[in-house]
């Protein structure tokens, strides 16, 4: 199903950019987006930096470390980095924005017994809905990020591809794009390797040059659970720890503290082989633990689809395609069908996996390079919810 | 091409004050040296003393002390103040800069005196609350103009005011925004000491100073060398004082006070025509007495963080009420003291114009401001 698309070496746009050609940048403070605003400006076009007041780390005690973006110092960064390759630079605040869409969100999916990924709903609601309002309303009607995955044109409309460097490539968090947003989109180091990344600000005396890449939650410092628990509006209730049969074997404070998948603090001894999280079931407070094997399934059901491909399934068509279901899976060959409008089964057509609810599930394209459309995952098996 | 309708941030260095200023630095030396190159740097330091006084109404024997900017100048005077008056207790407004509120919270907060707020009446003080507020005061800290709004207070009846109920209070003015732009009297008026900045006055940043009337004594917040007569330590910033001289040269020059505010009135009706029919209105009532160049206004429906960066990325300096450079959005504690709602103040920009540019340019930044509300008006009705 995926045709060939029209690649063009050059990966800008070929549509001409509005008016001055002026684009927000959407800058964390990290390397990869300086890179994209210096590019830009390279190319002629008119970057404006962008930082996203996110989260009040003062009142709320979040991560401030070098490891997470968007923490007030990595602004001074950004700032530099602005200031350095001549761009303006303006923070913009969308703690309430965030506060809804992305942290209610994450704490509601935990305390549901499910698996959030923030970064999925942050890409979706806050930088390509909100920070793109805010840009196109001061003036800069395109707007650019960081990550590491490929825009491309054709007859159909716009591709969302993998970035070209597989140890970075971004594009599972970024499914949830429109046609629209991928128009008005650019991906400025998604067709670089890292590492020309980091020798691009290097040679131009870049701040940001050696910082270490993102890796947690970047409104979360410490546990996850005890996150939930501080900000969630559910009591932690505490409830069973039952095995795949019902029986009982031990007691927790509160479902928000696993996840399915989960193997370490279940504070259980005594099993002839490890245990693991594998279902919650938050009416009960009820965590079902078992062999790792449990985990595993063959096909699922996805919820709250997006086709973000021009190139996506009919309702009722069943396609080949790779699926990813965590960041890191390397992607499975399934077939998926799409049931309605909103979603979809995959069927893995070789072995089993393990997948987490409320995960995203991605799917690729069949030579694994485009992303066809993504979900979340709501439930093993096939059967439809009546 | 930029315009500056932020003013009141910084004035931005004068023409008059580039040209030259270089030739004029070389051969200066330490003004307090003995040898020549110091007495040169003396020299002109001392003439800029003579220029400020000149620039408040204040005496040939009153004390100019130069201090790093008006910040400082204010710590000096409610800190130095402080410790030396007659009784314990600070009177001052909410409306006050934060180097003004601040220094007094933190006077207050260390156990050296006692705190009266004098409350508001829209964006005014409540005169009638000041004789009761003032009975028995140690110390007065007031501004002249705000710095937000532009609102100028009736110095002359306050002085007078608080000279009645407390005839000892030592009465301190924060003059950064009023001077050149509107006659101060410090010798008629009566007041102890008056703090203004160089770099609202189109001189460098990094100079202030604080006029204080001859006799008076306080101690220094800074120790060190004997300069200033011992009141600040610390060998005086020459550079910015010889711009802060020639732009008080460039102000004379300009037929003075009474000339810039004129141009200055012109340069703001200028913008207003440009802006037209926008749907921004004043938040100040046009009875209300404001300096010449200032104008703070109401955008509903339009954030003024946004309509701040729209109008930099067309050109214009703008700010808004809140202070926002590191993205936290508090609304203005002056406009919520002048009785907005937080989400009015989130909605009021200011607007202060220059006088050394010509109307023509500020009507058409009138104009790129109503083209940016309208742009962000429509995100808003969509």
């Amino acid at each position: 199903m995926s045709e060939s698309t029209e690649a063009s070496a050059d990966m800008r746009r070929d549509v001409a950019p509005t008016s001055a050609g002026m684009i927000a940048v959407a800058m964390s403070g990290g390397v990869d987006s300086s890179v994209a605003a210096l590019l830009l400006k390279e190319q002629g076009f008119e970057p404006i930096g962008i930082s996203m007041q996110v989260w009040d780390y003062r009142n709320h005690g979040g991560s401030s470390s070098r490891a997470t973006c968007c923490a007030p110092n990595d602004f001074m960064d950004a700032r530099r980095v602005a200031a350095r390759i001549g761009v303006p630079y303006y923070v913009f605040n969308f703690e309430e924005v965030f506060r809804e869409e992305v942290i209610d969100r994450f704490v509601v999916t935990y305390e549901r017994g499910e698996t959030p990924n923030p970064c999925i709903d942050c890409n979706q609601r806050v930088k390509f809905r909100a920070l793109r309002e805010r840009a196109r309303a001061v003036g800069a009607p395109l707007v650019a990020t960081g990550h590491y995955a490929q825009i491309e044109r054709s007859s159909r409309g716009w591709h969302l591809l993998r970035g070209i460097d597989p140890e970075k490539d971004q594009s599972y968090f970024l499914y949830n794009l429109s046609q629209v947003d991928l128009s008005e989109t650019i991906f400025p180091v998604g067709a670089m390797q890292k590492t020309e990344v980091r020798e691009i600000a290097r040679r131009h005396g870049l701040v940001t040059a050696e910082k270490p890449d993102s890796q947690d939650i970047c409104f979360v410092s410490g546990a996850v659970s005890s996150f939930v628990a501080r900000i969630g509006r559910a009591q932690p209730q505490p409830g069973p720890i039952t095995n795949l049969s019902g029986d009982i074997l031990g007691h927790h404070e509160g479902v928000h503290h696993f996840t399915v998948g989960q193997r370490r603090g279940l504070q259980i001894g005594g099993e002839p082989e490890p245990l693991y999280v594998v279902r919650i079931d938050p009416e009960s407070r009820t965590v079902v633990v078992g062999p790792r094997q449990a985990l595993e399934t063959r096909a699922f059901h996805v919820a709250s689809a997006n086709w973000c491909s021009p190139t996506s399934p009919a309702v009722g068509e069943t396609i080949e395609g790779l699926v990813q279901v965590r960041h890191r899976h390397p992607g499975q060959k399934s077939r998926i069908t799409r049931v309605n409008h909103d979603e979809f089964i995959v069927e893995f057509t070789d072995g089993w996996t393990a997948v987490s609810p409320g995960q995203a599930a991605v799917v690729y394209s069949a030579d694994n390079r485009e992303v066809v459309g993504g979900g979340r995952i709501v439930r093993q098996g096939t059967e439809q919810r009546v | 091409m930029l315009t500056n309708c932020d003013a009141n941030a910084t004035f931005g260095v004068l023409p008059a004050v580039l040209e030259g200023v270089c030739e004029e630095l070389s051969g200066l030396g330490n003004p307090s040296s003995i040898h020549r190159a110091g007495q040169r740097a003396r020299a002109v330091i001392e003439e800029a003393r003579d220029a400020v006084r000149a620039v408040v109404g204040a005496g040939p024997r009153d004390l100019v002390i130069w201090t790093s900017g008006a910040t400082e100048a204010n710590n000096l005077a409610i800190r130095g103040f402080a410790r030396v008056a007659l009784r314990r207790s600070i009177l001052t407004s909410p409306f006050e800069h934060p180097a003004v509120l601040e220094t007094v919270r933190a006077v207050v907060g260390g156990g050296g005196a006692t705190l009266r707020m004098i409350p508001t009446q829209g964006h005014e003080l409540s005169l009638d609350a000041i004789s009761e507020l003032a009975d028995g005061v140690g110390v007065v800290s007031l501004m002249l103009a705000n710095n937000e709004t532009g609102v100028i207070s009736p110095m002359p009846s306050i002085v007078a005011t608080i000279r009645r109920a407390s005839p000892g209070a030592l009465i301190h003015v924060d003059a950064v925004q009023a001077v050149g732009r509107i006659p101060v009297s410090f010798s008629e008026w009566g007041v102890d000491a008056v703090s203004l900045s160089g770099h609202k006055l189109g001189a460098f940043s990094g100079v202030g100073a604080l006029v204080m009337r001859a006799g008076l004594m306080i101690e220094p917040e800074i120790t060190g060398g004997s300069q200033e007569e011992g009141l600040r330590a610390g060998t005086q910033p020459v550079p910015a004082i010889v711009s802060l001289l020639r732009a008080l040269s460039a102000l004379k020059e300009g037929g003075g006070v009474a000339g810039r505010a004129a141009r200055m009135a012109a340069n703001r009706a200028a913008f207003l025509r440009g802006l037209g029919e926008s749907g921004a209105a004043p938040t100040v009532s046009p009875e209300t007495p404001t300096l010449p160049n200032t104008i703070s206004l109401r955008v509903p429906g339009v954030a003024a963080d946004d309509l701040v960066v729209a109008a930099d990325i067309h050109g214009v300096l703008i700010s808004s009420g809140a202070a926002c450079s590191s993205g936290t959005q508090r609304p203005s504690p002056v406009l919520l003291a002048a009785g907005l709602s937080e989400h009015a103040a989130r909605e009021t920009i200011r607007v202060s114009v220059t006088d050394d540019a010509d109307s023509d340019q500020f009507y058409r930044a009138g104009k790129i401001i109503a083209a940016c509300i309208a742009r962000l008006s429509g995100k808003r009705a969509k």
